[in-house]
């Protein structure tokens, strides 16, 4: 897998979008303290994605742009390159919601690394009570569990199925 | 190039090859093992990184088709609704597998006597059952004695933990007066054979660094090398040759340098599993055997078994710790294992509570099936989710069906240019009723255990796990490939050991059944070494 030599993959236009929509697939949820996606380590994880992946990102946001750009005025031929940043509050969401509902596959790309990339962040981590480590070396404590639970398993005749030969 | 003639020559150093191996090694011949794939560095395994779940799906997928690695082969699979799932190197399906290890039940020997449907196998369970207890020592299997719904076993290890989600279901499925026991697991719940013990890392699918699962890279295949046998890795066999007589006389290999070798064999062994091994002897072709090698009676390839599966996840209120331990065992129920003709169907299921993956997982499947939104209510969502997610899944019996089968595909190639399997597979009516019946148990358990919000899938198309029954065993040479014992009807010397040589499949996961039938295959070859090819 290729690795991107620039730490700033994404033009300003792309990442103005980005932004824009990693909010709108997680934002901040004041009651629970959970932040933003943009405001975790998410922009800077998905500047690390390998170049097939940021192909794949940097095709969704384009078409997200061109969709924009057509979406105020029905009309083709504005400018592109960061029109989806451009609309107001209102009006993407507007557009997000017509596509989720015509497009299966809307942004199918860009929500998948960003919702990957949010629950791999320290701070998500910690809020949602998981650990921010890998598995290995340290693994977790399992609950053994009452085996006493049986009892009324052991208490049954063998039930398997005889075979008269 | 033709290099000298070895006594035995093994092809896959999986479950079955490994087994072999180790089991043939006390003849002291000269044996040998060639592997397509390469040993594994527990280093690399996903659980040793941060992004581990991200790093399984992608580095370590269990589709060859998503993870095509070097080692790897594609399968054309767009004729079934199950995608066949392997790995090529040393240990096989084990490196990946969760490694539960339930025993097939004597039943399943003789479907066609009991129930009117499949055959019955030329062997039984009390054939195998020395050969099972040897091979649970060997893996180091965990799990409990005393188990009602099936002949006794016990197994060397106490079984892994059952969790707080598992003390759940446990306590319904008494409630509902159902059966459940804890998993039998490959896995070692203490230190054993110089492995360490588990330490509920919880991906098992993506590789143990622990050690702890019983992979056969660390179980049989240290004992096998040091009794003398050779294992050659990134050797990928290219066909099978015979001589003049018809007798196999080696393969025809590329080595690590893609140079094409003769390995010749005084016996060959194909550990390929149920779709390579088929593959291996279609693409096996002469003069004498125009349809692929060993299949005078058309039957390789066909009669392809999967254990279609499907699942039940329910949501609990409280924080069970779903998402962590051993992923792939934990309890099972066998109540609707053996057939009971009120169901509507022969045959049956096998219960088996899993665990859910890390919160990357329980995130992204969660927004791509749309229950955890976009927006406002995605983290209330998922916190309702993370660690309180009740999975139950259903492991039905298959049929053997003679379309239900693996081809030579026309078109695609590995990266050695060897034609690629196709699999063609449709689930029949009475693995449907099996299904659609056991997803609706797992439903009633959840609900009886307090879930919510359940929903069921099936067949889960990446599932494919289990490859079975493709050069079947039996007695008769026109409806079978080997003999009782593993030996071609047709090629005196060649020798099938993998899941490909089962007759039914069961409702349980095959690995323990198909090692304890690569022993037997060993042993009797141990025993009739004087008249081998008579």
């Amino acid at each position: 897998m290729q690795r991107i030599a620039s730490d700033q993959p994404f033009a300003e236009t792309e990442r103005a979008s980005l932004l824009v929509v990693m909010d709108m697939i997680i934002g901040a949820h004041g009651e629970t303290g959970m932040p933003a996606a943009s405001a975790t380590s998410v922009p800077r994880q998905l500047c690390g994605l390998d170049a097939e992946l940021l192909l794949l990102l940097r095709e969704e946001l384009a078409e997200l742009d061109r969709l924009a750009a057509t979406f105020v005025d029905g009309t083709a031929g504005g400018a592109e390159a960061g029109a989806f940043a451009a609309l107001s509050g209102e009006q993407r969401l507007r557009l997000v919601e017509r596509q989720r509902t015509e497009d299966a596959g809307f942004l199918q790309a860009v929500v998948e690394q960003v919702v990957s990339a949010y629950y791999q962040d320290d701070g998500v981590l910690a809020l949602i009570g998981g650990v921010a480590r890998p598995p290995y070396p340290l693994g977790h404590e399992v609950v053994a569990g009452d085996l006493s639970l049986l009892e009324p398993v052991l208490r049954r005749e063998p039930f398997w199925r005889r075979v008269e030969d | 190039m033709a290099e000298d003639v070895v006594d035995v020559l093994i092809v896959g150093a999986g479950a079955s090859g490994a087994a072999v191996a180790w089991s043939l090694a006390e003849t002291r011949m000269r044996i040998v093992c060639l592997e397509q794939g390469d040993w594994q560095r527990q280093q690399d395994y996903p659980s040793t990184r941060r992004d581990w779940e991200v790093w399984s799906r992608r580095r370590y997928n269990l589709s060859p088709n998503v993870r095509a690695w070097d080692s790897d082969y594609p399968i054309n699979e767009e004729e079934s609704p199950i995608s066949p799932l392997n790995f090529n190197g040393v240990g096989g399906g084990t490196i990946l597998y969760a490694a539960h290890f339930p025993r097939m039940h004597p039943s399943d020997f003789r479907v066609r006597t009991l129930d009117g449907v499949a055959d019955d196998w030329p062997i039984d369970y009390a054939t195998l059952e020395p050969f099972f207890e040897i091979n649970d020592r060997m893996m180091g299997v965990s799990g409990l004695a005393g188990d009602p719904a099936t002949p006794p076993r016990r197994p060397p290890l106490p079984p892994t933990p059952m969790g707080l989600m598992g003390e759940r279901l446990a306590r319904t499925f008494n409630k509902l007066g159902w059966h459940w026991w804890p998993s039998d697991s490959a896995i070692a719940t203490a230190e054993y054979d110089g492995r360490a013990a588990c330490l509920n890392l919880g991906p098992c699918t993506a590789g143990c660094p622990q050690g702890a699962k019983g992979s056969v890279d660390v179980t049989y295949w240290p004992h096998a090398l040091r009794a003398g046998v050779e294992l050659r890795t990134r050797c990928r066999v290219r066909e099978v040759t015979v001589d003049e007589r018809g007798m196999a006389s080696g393969v025809v290999y590329f080595d690590e340098q893609g140079v094409e070798r003769h390995q010749r064999a005084h016996v060959v062994i194909l550990a390929c599993n149920g779709i390579g091994t088929p593959r291996l002897l279609l693409n096996s072709v002469s003069d004498r055997f125009p349809r692929g090698l060993a299949n005078s009676s058309d039957q390789v390839g066909r009669n392809l078994m999967f254990h279609p599966w499907g699942m039940a996840t329910g949501l609990f209120d409280e924080d069970l710790q779903s998402g962590i331990g051993p992923q792939g065992s934990c309890l099972w129920s066998q109540e609707f294992y053996e057939t009971d003709a009120r169901r509507g169907y022969v045959r049956g299921f096998t219960l088996e509570t899993i665990r859910m993956g890390g919160p990357v997982s329980m995130a992204t499947e969660g927004v791509r099936s749309g229950e955890i939104p976009w927006g406002s209510g995605h983290h209330e969502a998922f916190r309702r989710r993370f660690n309180r997610c009740g999975v139950v899944g259903v492991i039905t019996e298959d049929l053997p069906e003679p379309e239900n089968r693996v081809t030579l595909d026309p078109l695609l190639k590995d990266g050695s240019g060897i034609p690629a399997p196709k699999v063609t597979y449709r689930l029949g009516e009475n693995t449907r009723r099996i299904l659609a019946d056991g997803l609706g148990r797992a439903s009633e358990l959840l609900e009886a255990a307090g879930a919510h919000s359940i929903r069921t899938e099936g067949p889960v198309r990446r599932a494919g796990w289990h490859l079975l029954g493709t050069a079947r065993m039996g007695d008769d040479p026109a409806t079978s490939v080997v003999n009782g014992w593993g030996r071609s009807h047709d090629v005196k010397n060649l020798f099938i050991v993998d899941g490909s040589v089962f007759v039914t499949s069961a409702a349980v996961n095959p690995t323990s059944t198909l090692q304890a039938t690569a022993l037997y295959v060993a042993d009797r070859i141990k025993r009739n070494l004087a008249n081998l090819f008579d």
